[in-house]
């Protein structure tokens, strides 16, 4: 246990925590602190970030096409065998948080689906539909992941090596809708996709 | 995103193969081999496509160039054909792979590139089937990002060769149908709804690349013939030609319509009724350079008449010994009317010398009272000229006017004309 702006394990100062901020890296050590209820817990290690080609970047202001412009605060790092795929926690110049999605020039714009989560009956496999928001959606792809690094600060505890299930459903005029499952619950995200030639670095 | 694995051995000929794709490739053929590879699965051999015919292209695996930009490797390569009634059509697929932009394709057609890129973002209506277009009584059209689409054509096709990576699992043999759909003004770009037989849907558009060689570095190819997605680029002459022929145009109607009225000494030789013809008429004929014609105008309707025509010279020399035939015939019900024959009958001839001409005029004896008693005008014309010669001139220069300033609508209707969708289907 520590200071609310010292890292737990080596007493390095934290950066400013963000309000939505749950969970953060310490940049001196590379552990994985946990806010809860404005006490800060180490909760493993933040993992490797590997350098790669990247659109979105922490602290970089990217326009994403017609949404806005988007800053991202945080980066988590998803493994799925022969590759990996980055998501990114921040905020759009318009207003709110949101998550961005990238993975090889697919990129999608996603929110938390608070009310009214789709009714999925079963477990989704590929080719079968759901009708959300008045609008129907096909799974195209159902697989899992394992978090194997973070950086900046997220919403949410992210515990790196730990692996959930995900499925995506795809509807018209680029809508996505993305399930993601725990031992504890699951999670709804509702989005779009994002042309990556639309995505433009600002700085 | 790519992993660390930079280079493989073929898991079935040994031979070493660049890994060039990113996580998302599931296959890897072997250019060596034809060895289809699991790129999940440890490179194990999914199947070998032995004596593959390599398609002529100038890129090659490993190329890189930039589109838009962003740098592309070229990652795999596709031989496609179409076979339908008898014909059949070839071109190549290059997938491209960025990191941070995914994949893309770049398509060789007949010497043409156009550059190919998947998008999620569908247009309003349902995905346009080969199906849907066999039902359709008009022209489909689908409406994306504030354009009308417009039907174009369907294309079944199947791989024939495969080499390098993939991003499904490419197979040789592989068949799918293609419904393209393009806007009807200028060439923009197409929207392609894409069906393979495992039943996946993907919507693609494209675009005409023609710098794909450049960009890459590969010998540029040529093209033939006009690519549908081609745009018009008008020729740098255009102007001076459009205006060189529509000058030309003008002269040579103007010197048509010189020589056709130019020297008309019309004389007047009978006006009055047929019966009232004297026997002989005698004309004075100064210029021997021309012909003289000498013209019937005879007043009849429903019936005919035939003028025994005698011609003679100064000297008394018969130019001329004809008969000429004159009929006219109208009729009509209701708004349509309908008329056959023609009032008018001539005998051109070439004078010898200069002086009095003499000319008998005969009408048949089997002509009836009546048609003696229509009029007759007799008038002779020397000096005549031709102006066909330079009609025909003026024709020719009209058509390379209007062949010049409609270029760009022959361009329009080239780029259509590989439509199979028949007009007459509308």
């Amino acid at each position: 246990m520590s200071s609310e702006t010292s890292c737990p394990n080596c007493g390095a100062a934290l950066p400013d925590l963000l309000a939505h901020a749950r969970m953060v890296n310490c940049d001196f050590c590379g552990s994985s602190v946990v806010r809860d209820d404005d006490v800060v817990a180490k909760a493993g290690e933040a993992g490797a970030m590997l350098d790669a080609p990247e659109l979105v970047a922490v602290g970089v202001p990217v326009r994403l096409g017609q949404e806005g412009t988007f800053t991202a605060t945080g980066h988590v790092r998803y493994d799925y065998g022969r590759g990996h795929w980055d998501e990114y926690h921040g905020s759009l110049d318009t207003g709110g948080l949101i998550w961005v999605s990238v993975d090889e020039g697919d990129i999608v714009l996603q929110r938390p689906v608070t009310d009214g989560a789709p009714a999925l009956r079963g477990t989704p496999r590929i080719g079968s539909t759901l009708a959300w928001g008045g609008t129907d959606y096909d799974c195209t792809e159902v697989s899992s992941a394992k978090a194997v690094a973070f950086r900046g600060q997220l919403p949410e505890a992210i515990v790196v090596g730990e692996s959930h299930m995900f499925a995506n459903f795809s509807g018209p005029r680029g809508l996505i809708l993305s399930l993601e499952t725990w031992e504890e619950g699951r999670n709804w995200f509702a989005g779009v996709w994002i042309d990556p030639f639309q995505v433009e670095r600002l700085l | 995103m790519t992993g660390a694995v930079a280079a493989i051995n073929c898991t079935n000929c040994g031979a070493g193969l660049e890994v060039l794709g990113g996580g998302r490739v599931t296959t890897q053929v072997c250019g060596y081999c034809g060895a289809a590879l699991d790129s999940n699965n440890n490179y194990r051999v999914l199947k070998v496509y032995a004596n593959m015919e390599r398609p002529p292209t100038p890129f090659r695996l490993g190329m890189v160039g930039e589109v838009e930009g962003v740098p592309f490797t070229i990652i795999g390569i596709l031989g496609q054909v179409e076979r339908y009634e008898g014909k059949t059509w070839r071109w190549v697929d290059h997938m491209l792979y960025s990191p941070t932009h995914g994949y893309a394709w770049i398509t060789l057609e007949d010497g043409h590139t156009v550059l190919t890129r998947k998008t999620r973002d569908w247009p309003s209506g349902s995905f346009l089937t080969a199906a849907a277009v066999e039902r359709a009584e008009s022209r489909p059209t689908r409406n994306w990002r504030g354009k009308t689409y417009t039907y174009y054509a369907t294309s079944t096709w199947t791989t024939e060769f495969a080499e390098g990576e993939f991003n499904w699992r490419a197979r040789v043999g592989e068949t799918g149908t293609s419904v393209s759909t393009m806007p009807k003004g200028l060439a923009s770009d197409k929207l392609t709804f894409v069906q393979r037989p495992e039943g996946e849907r993907e919507l693609e558009v494209s675009r005409y690349f023609p710098e794909a060689a450049q960009v890459f570095g590969a010998e540029p190819p040529l093209p033939s013939g006009v690519h549908p997605l081609q745009p018009y680029v008008p020729s740098p002459s255009k102007g001076f030609y459009k205006r060189w022929f529509g000058g030309l145009t003008l002269v040579a109607g103007a010197a048509m319509l010189f020589f056709f009225t130019a020297g008309d000494s019309r004389v007047v030789l009978h006006r009055g009724l047929a019966a009232e013809v004297p026997p002989e008429f005698t004309f004075d004929v100064s210029d021997t350079t021309r012909p003289v014609r000498i013209q019937l105008r005879h007043g009849l309707s429903q019936a005919w008449a035939e003028w025994a025509v005698e011609v003679q010279d100064p000297t008394g020399a018969p130019l001329a010994e004809t008969m000429r035939g004159i009929s006219y015939y109208s009729g009509g019900s209701g708004d349509e009317s309908w008329s056959e024959g023609s009032r008018f009958a001539d005998v051109t001839f070439r004078p010898t010398t200069a002086g009095t001409y003499r000319l008998k005029l005969d009408m048949a004896a089997s002509a009836t009272p009546a048609q003696a008693q229509q009029t007759l005008d007799v008038t002779v014309r020397e000096g005549l000229t031709n102006g066909l010669w330079m009609a025909i001139v003026a024709a020719c220069f009209a058509l390379a006017f209007l062949a010049v300033s409609s270029s760009h609508l022959m361009h329009r209707a080239r780029r259509w004309s590989g439509s199979d969708w028949s007009e007459d289907d509308d």
